[in-house]
This record gives C-alpha cells, structure tokens and sequence, in this order.
C-alpha cells in the first residue's frame, strides 16, 4: 500500500503532509520554523526530479508514504499514473495519491518561486516555512482525511475477509 | 535473462491518437516504407481508430503485440512528457514485485503547433471536426516519412539492446 503526497513541485506542500503524516511535524500545533530544516527533501527537490516519486518514510500502518512534484498538469499525471498501474494489473485503489496543492499563501508561492527557481534559497526557504505555518491545519487536516480514508480502506478490506 | 516480454513501448503524443498511435501502428506492422499501399492502409486505419475511440489524454491506448510480442501502446501527454515518463517508470518500479520496463517514445515533436491547436477539435462541433480530421490526414500524409524514420530508430535500438 502506498500513499503519494503530490503538489505542484514537490518540494512544500507536499512534503509538510507527508512529514505530518509520518509524525516528523505535529498535527495539534503549528511547528516552529526550525522543525522544517529537519525534515528531508524540505525545498530540496530539483526541477530536474518532477514526476519522481520520492520515498519519505513508512507509516504506523505500514504504508509507504512517498512525495511527488507533479508540475501544471496534476490530473494529467495522475490519470497516466492510474493507467499504467492499470496495464499492470494492480489494483488502484492502494495506491492513494493525495492532492497536497491547497490554497496557499501568497507567501508561500514567492519563497518557493525564490528557492526553486532563481535559486535564492536564503531568501525563498524561510518564506515558504512563514507561509506553510500560516496555513499549517489546512495540511493537517488533508492528513486526517487522508487517514481517515485509510482506516475505511482497512476496515472494508478485513470486513471482506 | 528477463525475456522480451516484458517490454512495453509507449509512443506518446499530444493526444495519444493520430500522430502517436500512427507510429505505434507502424511499429506494429513493422512497415519499412509508407508508399503506395501501405500510406492508404496507414491513413484508413488511423480514420477508423479516430471514429471508433476516444481515449482523454494520461490513458494508455493499447494498441497490439509487435513481432517480439512487446506491449505497444500510445499515450497522451500534452505538454507534460517528461514529467508523465519519469512518474510512470518511477511507480512501476516502486512496486518491487513488477517485472519488466516501460520505453516511452516522445513523438510529440512530430506534431506541430498547428497539429496541435487542431488536435482539441476533433471533439468538438461537427463542423470543426470534420475540418479537424481532414488537415490531421493531410498532415499524417505529409510527415508518415519522419514518423516512420523514427520508428525505424527505435526499432534499432531495441534490436541493440540499447533501450533501458
């Protein structure tokens, strides 16, 4: 079973979901700006890398949680990711690809257009942070609903057994 | 040894139809020219594949077996080819238990800005699409030859080896 954070460059939003899913930021209070450097891929992810699915961890049910930068197209890619799993015979529905690209922060969007794409990341990386804190439960809760949707999928999965 | 099996060819387009599954087709076929006989049945049966499908871009359209029984298929990608290549092979392989590799083929450049703006009309009103399919076979018409030039170059590379 695995889980795909996805945003538009992989390096933000998705990455704080998938860190709050994992247990790595906290879901009951907003993290301070240091807790961000800690976490791995945070604004790190080249452009070069768009579509790769980075794994970030495993979580408590034992799914593999992995982030993904799916630039401008996101229902595009998503649709090809589903068709080949598709043409692979798996089946679709453990694999979950969550979408972690919200209504942001204006704030947000310059720090990562700074870090990402004129590579001021002195600039861009503590704007994206003040940003992602600002609106911190709106992550939050795509994690809960993404959890809750997991636990669903538990449930009919044993209710079938 | 991984036998040939395994392999699935996917010749990506903007729509996945017409230009894209033309080169998957020739693939197929394993045509070595696109005179005579072989253009009229190439265009006759890019007709009947754009009357009887429709497929919205970021499906995979299975179009058949070539010689070595590899997978063909056509796909569109719009403008997101880079992209939807590295997302594909990346789920593919982080589910371990997979066997066999993808090969995407980029034939988008084949398909011209003019192609391209015509390609989103071909659904759309009557009078539109007919326009629309009769300059998307005159423009298959005028580039089969670079299509099948390029075929032609991967089928070499598979022979090779040379596909990862």
């Amino acid at each position: 079973m695995k889980i795909i954070y996805a945003c538009y460059g992989g390096a933000h939003t998705s990455v704080t979901c998938a860190a709050i899913h994992l247990g790595m930021l906290p879901d009951d209070r907003v993290p301070g700006s240091r807790d961000f450097y800690s976490i791995p891929f945070y604004d790190k992810m080249p452009n070069a890398q768009l579509g790769t699915p980075r794994f970030m961890g495993i979580d408590t049910m034992g799914w593999e949680i992995y982030v993904m930068g799916m630039g401008g197209d996101r229902k595009l890619v998503t649709t090809a990711i589903y068709s080949i799993l598709r043409e692979y015979g798996l089946d679709e529905n453990k694999f979950f690809i969550v979408n972690a690209l919200v209504t942001l922060s204006p704030i947000t969007s310059v720090g990562g257009f700074c870090s990402r794409k004129l590579n001021l990341v002195g600039l861009g990386r503590p704007l994206t942070i003040y940003g992602i804190r600002q609106t911190y439960y709106v992550f939050v809760d795509i994690v809960k609903r993404t959890k809750q949707k997991q636990q669903a999928y538990i449930k009919a999965m044993y209710s079938n057994v | 040894m991984k036998s040939k099996q395994d392999l699935k060819i996917i010749y990506c387009g903007y729509h996945g139809l017409y230009i894209s599954a033309l080169a998957g087709y020739m693939h197929i076929l394993d045509i070595k020219s696109t005179q005579g006989e072989n253009e009229a049945y190439l265009l006759a049966w890019m007709d009947s594949i754009t009357r009887t499908r429709f497929f919205p871009s970021g499906n995979l359209f299975y179009l058949g077996l070539d010689k070595d029984y590899n997978e063909v298929y056509s796909l569109g990608c719009k403008n997101a080819f880079g992209i939807i290549e590295k997302a594909q092979k990346g789920v593919v392989a982080i589910h371990h238990n997979l066997d066999g590799k993808i090969h995407h083929v980029d034939i988008s450049f084949l398909e011209g800005r003019l192609c391209r703006l015509v390609l989103d009309h071909t659904h759309s009103s009557a009078i539109c699409q007919r326009m629309a399919l009769g300059y998307l076979r005159h423009y298959a018409r005028r580039q089969m030859e670079k299509i099948l030039k390029r075929v032609l170059l991967v089928k070499e590379a598979l022979k090779d080896g040379g596909l990862s």
